[in-house]
């Protein structure tokens, strides 16, 4: 403590080196201005216009925003899509997570083994996993309904070529690749200290109980930041669905989502007008959605050091 | 000393200014027109010796020309304001938004001209109907055409007892149910013929469907008549009817799921593996151009076809009854499309160069002798000079009725307006549409705001 | 030790002894529970790469009928791809701009993080906060005007869209490596600024070399971001088939002349190899990297 006080009374004695710090920040100032702020500034103007690329954009007033909320049943379908998915989604690789961090923890020997295998599906690249699950869940010529067929499945679902269940399968596809969230789960889970763990055994504590009132109320915080990366992710959620939709005939728009919706009416329908509007939606959307996980934090997230910030 | 100075100056200032006059006089004078085409190998060659003979026919003209650029590319250069003076698009497609956002320039003062041309007597029928939307007409026929026609396997025909192609709805399902044939488990090993959104094509489909009926696109004022013209309904009853009798034994669902199933399970569609070729579908409606690849699945030759892989012939699409007198006979027939883009700063050669293209009959005929399709141009069709087998007469035939065509083109892009129309298909044969009739009012009214949004 | 009985001793010490066996086989239990469980989930997890690799070995008429195992096995699969479609060229291509991409994220994220971390001035904390909002951005939101810049420029199709902005920091490399800057003890910059140390030297020969693990960590993210990168591709270079990358190829992979549906699993092997093979070789850095961006905030 001393030291570290004599130390930063020295820098505050020494002249701040702004030409220095000037320099390394200027690839990111520049980076902000050319490919954040100037952006922003323009999709929003855009979104008040109809620019088709070709010709120059014309303003419309808010004839975008309004066409959005009568006028356009994709997008009810993309935001109904999104909403869901998320929804479903979110919670599921939470609980999965922890399972398979959990259980990670447990064997003294051989767990790396298991953590390099669970964890590897998350390293293949997202075009070729959604490219060979389409072709595995084929309901002809895939293996996984063969095995289906085996356990006694009679007519098993015809996964991504039936809307119904689609989504499913896209969400089987993100499940395989639960390796990089459960890593975050597992340091969190390592994290907890052992004395909790044997104070609430001398209290007679069984194993869930441990889990429930030690383990889950450590892991807030993870669980925490993983459903907030969670949401900011799945609202722009695009690859898989535009890949998996791409192999199958998606008539019925069932992995249409909201940044398929705007990939489609910017690059297809050339509404680059309509599509920043979208986008800007979808902005207002995260960020509310984001501030409500904020507020609420602080009724169920305990920081062990108290805040977030330290 | 002063009067030196400014005389220098002066000097010095008309001599630039010299130069920049020069160079725009010289700019003036430069006839160079440049083409943009997706033509590669051989069919580069001979679309860069039609150009050639166009700068011998009007010395002082050039023309740069560079192949294998798609019309994406193209587009996007003349967005961005550099485009070539003429693109050529491989479809038909997307016309209607070339005219309507102004990326193709209007012909139509051009083509009444005193350098103009007789569209009607010049181009089959088709070609005239797919190069123009909503009386903009902006682009011209390209050489490359593509007729539909109907293939059926000879062989397989045979076996089941039938001599001839089916002429109409009702025969191609009686056929259809005595070609078809199961595995034990259930599942179909062989098709009569699939009538089903996405088996190998995409949203041609519903216009074949539509085409078999004589259902319309488009009524008198321009609004969408899918959901007026009763003979969508026709056609998709009796599409449902098809599945329901040949692959379901009376029951749509069960239909409906194998032929799903059948349909995940096709082969790679270029390649002996097609369906067609390996026997796993009997009849089809497919491209004129498809034709060198039935017959020689590798090397796509034609020209003789004596081994063919597969033993086809080639007929008319089959029509509904009701319609057989009048319809039978023609089909669906689209082709590559040409224009003058816009910011083209030489039109009045570029409509030269083009106008060339478009009437060049050795140039059609050189293309239809080496891909096996037909031409648009009238002189090429009567020349005498195509040579390819009889089967090709059927391609003939039907580009030369007057009946034959696209459908009409709206001002909209990237085929909205038959994508909606194919997810509706897509939907009712998946068994998902539980009222036709609201279905295709559905249909009709998301069509309607397309146009109407990009008017 | 006086108020037990030999008698009350020995049926302790039985009674401890039946606890102690019980505890052994419950534990041997629990363990081999647990070890099923994991064995299960180790199956579940391998299971679509054990098909993907043995349905990329087989020939199609064995794949469209299901088989779980070639009979024989193709490997002539592997090559036949790289003449079916131009694989190679497209692993160049995708090599180049990975690359690229690395070394951009590295040069232009370092610098910022360390002056966020290691220097006090006036700004700083505003301007970490501005970039973990940056991270919470949609991207949709940049993407059509950025877009719109790249077209008047005349970059589409092209590889500068995808490679010039990697040279302008990425707001997740930032992050990550401040966290780990700001672990190196301070002490450490004091005692060389002491020794006369500029800022510059200080940075590159001291903390740099301190920050190997973390740099390693976001170069290798950056990399392998790129390389499974498929939206700026999508954007950027669809128009040039001569530019595609692996992700575009693999998805017009059955679009192109000639190639059996199952070889697409072949494609997928080849396209995932690499970053399996990295991945075994770097392990440590890789969870560590991923850590690190998780649990401390």
């Amino acid at each position: 403590m001393g030291a570290a006080d004599l130390a930063s009374q020295k820098t505050r004695k020494l002249k701040t080196p702004w030409v220095f710090i000037a320099i390394c920040m200027s690839p990111w100032v520049f980076g902000f201005l050319f490919f954040t702020a100037y952006p922003m500034g323009a999709s929003l103007y855009q979104s008040f216009t109809k620019f088709n690329l070709i010709e120059t954009p014309k303003w419309v007033g808010t004839e975008n925003y309004v066409r959005m909320f009568t006028d356009d049943p994709d997008f009810w379908k993309a935001l109904k899509n999104t909403v869901w998915i998320s929804a479903v989604s979110i919670p599921l690789r939470i609980a999965f997570a922890l399972f398979t961090a959990w259980i990670l923890t447990k064997p003294k020997r051989g767990s790396n083994i298991y953590r390099t295998i669970f964890f590897l599906p998350a390293m293949v690249p997202t075009v070729a996993a959604t490219m060979s699950f389409t072709y595995i869940f084929n309901p002809a010529i895939g293996p996984i309904n063969k095995f289906l067929e085996f356990f006694g499945i009679k007519n098993p679902p015809m996964w991504f070529i039936d809307p119904h269940w689609s989504k499913w399968a896209l969400i089987l596809l993100g499940l395989w690749g639960i390796g990089d969230t459960m890593i975050i789960y597992l340091a969190g889970l390592l994290d907890v200290p052992r004395s909790l763990y044997e104070a609430a055994a001398i209290e007679g504590a069984s194993g869930w109980q441990q889990f429930r009132y030690v383990t889950i109320p450590m892991m807030t915080p993870v669980i925490f930041f993983s459903t907030v990366t969670g949401i900011i992710g799945s609202f722009q959620y695009f690859t898989q669905a535009y890949v998996a939709a791409g192999q199958v005939n998606d008539y019925s728009h069932s992995m249409y989502f909201y940044a398929t919706h705007i990939y489609h009416e910017a690059f297809r329908a050339y509404e680059m007008g309509y599509a920043s509007a979208l986008a800007w939606v979808l902005l207002i959307f995260t960020l509310i959605c984001t501030l409500i996980m904020l507020q609420t934090q602080k009724r169920w997230v305990h920081y062990p050091n108290g805040s977030l910030f330290k | 000393m002063t009067k030196k100075r400014l005389f220098a100056a002066v000097t010095a200032v008309a001599m630039v200014a010299g130069t920049f006059v020069g160079a725009s006089s010289a700019h003036a004078a430069d006839r160079t027109v440049t083409v943009w085409s997706p033509y590669k190998g051989g069919n580069l060659d001979l679309w860069n010796a039609s150009l050639k003979r166009i700068e011998k026919a009007n010395p002082g003209l050039t023309i740069k020309s560079v192949g294998s650029v798609d019309m994406a590319k193209s587009l996007a250069a003349i967005n961005a304001g550099n485009g070539p003076d003429i693109s050529v698009a491989n479809g038909a497609g997307n016309l209607g938004w070339f005219c309507g956002t102004g990326a193709w320039q209007k012909l139509n003062t051009l083509v009444a001209g005193s350098n103009g041309i007789n569209m009607k007597s010049t181009f089959a029928p088709a070609a005239v109907d797919y190069t123009i939307s909503a009386n903009n007409r902006c682009g011209l026929p390209a050489v490359g055409s593509e007729t539909f026609g109907f293939y059926y396997n000879k062989d397989l025909l045979k076996a089941a007892g039938y001599s001839a192609a089916p002429k109409t709805t009702k025969e191609l399902l009686d056929m259809s149910i005595k070609l078809t044939k199961f595995n034990s488990d259930g599942s179909i090993k062989v098709a009569g013929f699939v009538p089903w959104a996405g088996y190998y094509g995409f949203e041609m489909d519903a216009m074949w469907l539509g085409l078999m009926f004589g259902a319309k696109w488009y009524g008198g004022a321009g609004e969408p008549a899918f959901a007026s013209d009763a003979k969508w309904a026709k056609a998709f009853n009796w599409q449902k009817d098809f599945i329901a009798k040949v692959y379901g034994g009376g029951d749509f669902k069960t239909g409906s799921t194998k032929l799903t199933k059948f349909v995940a399970a096709r082969g790679d569609e270029w390649g002996a593996g097609h369906d067609f070729v390996s026997g796993r579908v009997a009849m089809k409606l497919d491209a004129d151009w498809m034709a060198p690849m039935f017959c020689d699945p590798d090397g796509w030759a034609l020209n003789p076809c004596t081994k063919p892989a597969v033993n086809f012939g080639t007929a008319p699409f089959p029509v509904d009854a009701s319609i057989a007198a009048t319809n039978y006979g023609s089909g669906l027939v689209g082709g590559q499309v040409m224009g003058i883009s816009k910011g083209s700063k030489n039109v009045k050669d570029a409509w030269i160069v083009l106008k060339g293209l478009a009437t060049d009959t050795q140039l059609a005929i050189d293309y239809a002798n080496d891909n096996g399709s037909v031409p648009v141009l009238n002189a090429a069709l009567k020349s005498g000079k195509i040579t390819y087998p009889a089967i090709y007469q059927t391609f003939y035939n039907i580009a030369a009725n007057p009946k034959s065509g696209y459908h009409t083109l709206k001002n909209t892009g990237e085929h909205l307006e038959d994508a909606e129309i194919y997810n509706f298909m897509s939907a009712w044969q998946a068994g998902s549409v539980s009222d036709l009739k609201s279905g295709l009012k559905d249909v009709a009214l998301k069509v309607s705001s397309i146009i109407t949004r990009n008017n | 030790m006086s108020a037990y009985t030999q008698e009350q001793w020995a049926r302790i010490d039985a009674d401890a002894a039946i606890m102690r066996r019980k505890a052994r086989r419950h534990k041997f239990l629990e363990t081999v529970g647990n070890h099923s469980i994991l064995i299960a989930m180790s199956a579940i997890f391998i299971m679509p790469l054990y098909l993907i690799v043995v349905i990329s070995l087989m020939t199609y008429r064995q794949a469209s009928l299901r088989a779980l195992w070639p009979s024989p096995f193709v490997w002539h699969n592997y090559i036949e791809v790289f003449h079916a479609v131009p694989f190679m060229h497209w692993t160049l291509n995708t090599l180049f701009v990975s690359t690229l991409t690395m070394i951009g994220t590295v040069v232009s994220s370092v610098p910022p993080a360390y002056v966020l971390s290691r220097l006090q001035w006036r700004g700083r904390n505003g301007s970490f906060i501005l970039i973990l909002a940056t991270m919470m951005l949609p991207g949709q939101v940049t993407m059509i005007p950025v877009y719109v810049i790249f077209a008047k420029l005349h970059w589409i199709p092209g590889y500068l869209p995808l490679i010039v902005p990697a040279f302008f920091s990425s707001a997740f490399s930032i992050f990550l490596l401040r966290q780990f800057f700001a672990t190196i003890p301070d002490e450490i910059s004091d005692a060389a600024r002491i020794d006369g140390c500029s800022e510059f030297q200080l940075m590159m020969r001291i903390v740099i070399p301190l920050a190997k693990p973390a740099i390693s960590a976001i170069a290798l993210f950056a990399f392998l971001g790129a390389w499974n990168d498929f939206f700026g591709p999508l954007l950027y270079l669809v128009e040039n088939p001569d530019l595609w990358t692996l992700g575009i190829g693999l998805t017009q992979f059955e679009n192109l002349h000639h190639v059996d549906r199952n070889m697409l699993m072949t494609a997928s092997a080849l396209f995932m190899m690499p970053v399996i093979v990295i991945f075994f070789f770097s392990q440590k850095v890789f969870i560590e990297g991923v850590t690190l961006t998780g649990v401390k905030g």
